[in-house]
């Protein structure tokens, strides 16, 4: 057994756009190397279009690579469609439990239908089966009997992890499961996972874009832009030292309860480019306050950040030119 | 710097009173109940609640936006003391743009289409002002400039799906501004875009508010945001306001249970606690109002008398209303957890 679960080794995920009659790729996912390992929780930060869905659906096979590989447990995974036996180590947790569950079925028959269909538990079990995985994800048996719509969306989102976690998977992916929950109920989910990961052991690869949840939940993060990684280390040394100026903003960006924290809130400019159309160089520059001649010539590939802390560096890559002297750029403007 | 609000209320609701009537249902059931509050001159109020809580109906109530079936029961909305709830068509139209505008949470569902953008906020300035077109064209340029919009010539020639969230939420901002409007009703703005651009849109109003000495009624379920753009806040559980006052004080000590539920349940980026809390449950659905107060079946604080009767705001001085009955247990427990 690796220490490993899941190994990504510059992987690209292509889509074909169309603009204007010819269609161009555009990589969603750019080059991707990381790596998760067992029993951890692993964040993937980023805004939308980052990529860090594509990612996600590539893991359970719903995308398939370009290029590069994707290794599960020390095994690589092909394009193939995948056999039942490696798609049941392999769940996920959608961001809308009221899409991704039958509106027509009641929560005993889909989940009794999953374990019908993988065979993974005997028949005289099935029922108590269902109402153990119900029990671990904290919900009455009697909402067995009900119907998604006849539940919050809390209960729903419960659900759809029970049904995850139905064939005991190594490994849970999340796309956003808390994004759509109001923040009374998204606590208890967030915690939900932290639990779940203590008593069951399950790997699981947490997407969000909110910081202050991966930061709560997670034990390693690493952050997206338009299909790159750009910063990935333990959560604790990354968000106590951010060394890409899109971390930095991503963390500037988010509003503080504190009233007036900042007098004046803190804001990047511009918007993201457009896949299809990026700079030439690193892809952050035409927002960066810090870019400059290097920055259009060159793309940054990640490199290891030398750590603020003494003793034994933690893994820590940036990929930006300046990940190391930031500091000294802080305050200066962009020298394009 | 902030204009310091006027004593004078510029909207006024009271007791405020709304039904729904469910699409083939016979029976009608309450969806706002005694609602009261005021945004002065200059004053950023935020409005905050979850789905359900009947924030974006309180708006769209104000604006005149009620849908068939949806009906104001009891109650008063005063704009500068004329009562909108019994307002003439004529008179809300005269109002829309100049008097009250609306920005709403998605620009994409809200902007029209097949028009460009251009056009659409030409629209929103002819309103008022008899320009022609291509002064009002002018306008449109001066004020896609102000609201940040890059190049704006060649941006206010695309239609909406050309542009990104952020520009199509600028655009929107434009509109709703083009005729300098007292009023400014705000349904989650910045809810569906990115953490980056979010900041960008809520510096862009903090800058319009002050500038333009313009008032705002903010509705979000982040209360972080409140905190950002507000002075004062109004808690919405179940169609009611359970706790109103300035955002600064209602944070520092919640006196309500179910503001101190949001705001422990709200992560903080800036500190790891042990275990996030949030509140148990769920948020009851319309027509399934728990009896009493609201919050009852969720509440730490929840005795025998929280499970029938009403309960209205009661002012606790400084400037601050809960509808709590249990306040000083609430303060003895947030005292104890911080010892």
């Amino acid at each position: 057994m690796s220490e490993n679960i899941l190994d990504l080794d510059d992987v690209t995920v292509s889509f074909m756009a169309r603009r204007g009659g010819t269609k161009t790729p555009v990589h969603a996912a750019d080059h991707v190397t990381l790596d998760v390992r067992r029993g951890e929780i692993f964040g993937l930060v980023g805004e939308s279009g980052s990529g860090k869905s594509t990612l996600a659906r590539l893991i359970v096979g719903l995308n398939s690579a370009a290029s590069g590989t994707v290794v599960f447990d020390g095994e690589v995974l092909s394009n193939k469609k995948r056999s039942k036996s490696l798609r049941r180590r392999i769940q996920m947790v959608f961001q809308d439990p009221y899409s991704s569950l039958d509106p027509r079925m009641n929560v005993r028959q889909q989940l009794m239908e999953i374990l019908k269909v993988h065979d993974a538990v005997p028949d005289a079990q099935r029922r108590t089966h269902c109402e153990k995985i119900f029990a671990q994800v904290e919900l009455a048996p009697s909402l067995l009997d009900a119907r998604p719509r006849q539940m919050s969306g809390g209960q729903r989102q419960r659900v759809a992890i029970a049904r995850a976690l139905l064939l005991s998977p190594e490994l849970l992916v999340a796309d956003e499961p808390v994004s759509a929950l109001d923040v009374s109920v998204q606590a208890g989910i967030v915690q939900l996972f932290a639990d779940l990961r203590t008593r069951l052991g399950v790997t699981i690869f947490f997407i969000a874009h909110d910081l202050a949840v991966v930061r709560h939940l997670c034990d390693r993060v690493a952050v997206m832009y338009m299909g790159k990684i750009v910063e990935e280390g333990t959560t604790s040394e990354l968000f106590a030292n951010p060394r890409h100026p899109y971390t930095r903003a991503l963390l500037d960006s988010i509003p503080r309860l504190a009233p007036n924290a900042h007098e004046e809130v803190v804001a990047p400019e511009g918007e993201p480019p457009s896949l299809a159309r990026l700079p030439s160089g690193c892809r952050f520059r035409s927002r960066c306050p810090f870019a400059t001649e290097m920055c259009v010539r060159e793309e940054p590939g990640l490199i290891a950040v030398t750590s603020g802390v003494a003793d034994s560096a933690p893994m820590h890559v940036a990929a930006c030119h300046y990940a190391n002297d930031l500091e000294a750029y802080v305050g200066r403007s962009s020298t394009l | 710097m902030t204009s310091t609000p006027s004593t004078e209320p510029l909207l006024l609701v009271e007791d405020l009173c709304i039904d729904v009537t469910p699409v083939g249902g016979k029976k009608t059931v309450p969806a706002i109940r005694n609602v009261s509050f005021q945004v002065r001159a200059g004053e950023a109020v935020g409005l905050v609640g979850e789905s359900g809580s009947g924030k974006s109906l309180t708006l769209r109530t104000i604006m005149g936006l009620l849908p068939a079936g949806i009906e104001a029961t009891g109650g008063r909305v005063l704009f500068e003391g004329v009562d909108l709830l019994r307002a003439g068509k004529k008179t809300m139209k005269g109002l829309r743009g100049t008097g009250i505008t609306m920005i709403f949470q998605e620009p994409m569902t809200s902007l029209n289409p097949i028009a460009k953008v251009g056009e659409q906020i030409v629209d929103a300035a002819r309103v008022k002002h008899s320009w022609s077109r291509s002064d009002a064209r002018d306008h449109a340029l001066r004020l896609a400039r102000h609201m940040g919009i890059p190049d704006p010539e060649n941006v206010l020639s695309l239609y909406p799906h050309e542009l990104s969230g952020g520009l199509r939420q600028r655009v929107m901002i434009a509109a709703a501004l083009a005729c300098q409007p007292k009023l400014v009703l705000c349904d989650e703005p910045t809810t569906a875009l990115d953490v980056t651009i979010q900041a960008q849109i809520i510096r862009l109003l903090l800058e319009l508010k002050d500038e333009l000495g313009m008032s705002m009624l903010y509705v979000t379920h982040d209360l972080a945001v409140v905190a950002q753009l507000c002075q004062r806040l109004e808690v919405m559980y179940a169609g009611s306001i359970v706790e109103s006052g300035l955002v600064a004080d209602l944070f520092r000590q919640p006196n309500h249970p179910y503001t101190q539920g949001l705001v422990n349940a709200t992560p903080d980026v800036d500190a790891v606690v042990d275990l996030l809390t949030g509140i148990r449950g769920s948020a009851p659905t319309l027509g399934h109002w728990p009896e009493g107060c609201a919050f009852n079946p969720r509440c730490d604080f929840a005795s025998a008398e929280c499970q029938s009767g009403e309960f209205p705001l009661i002012d606790t001085g400084q400037g601050r209303a809960s509808a709590c009955i249990h306040v000083e247990q609430l303060h003895a427990s947030i005292k104890d957890g911080a010892r």
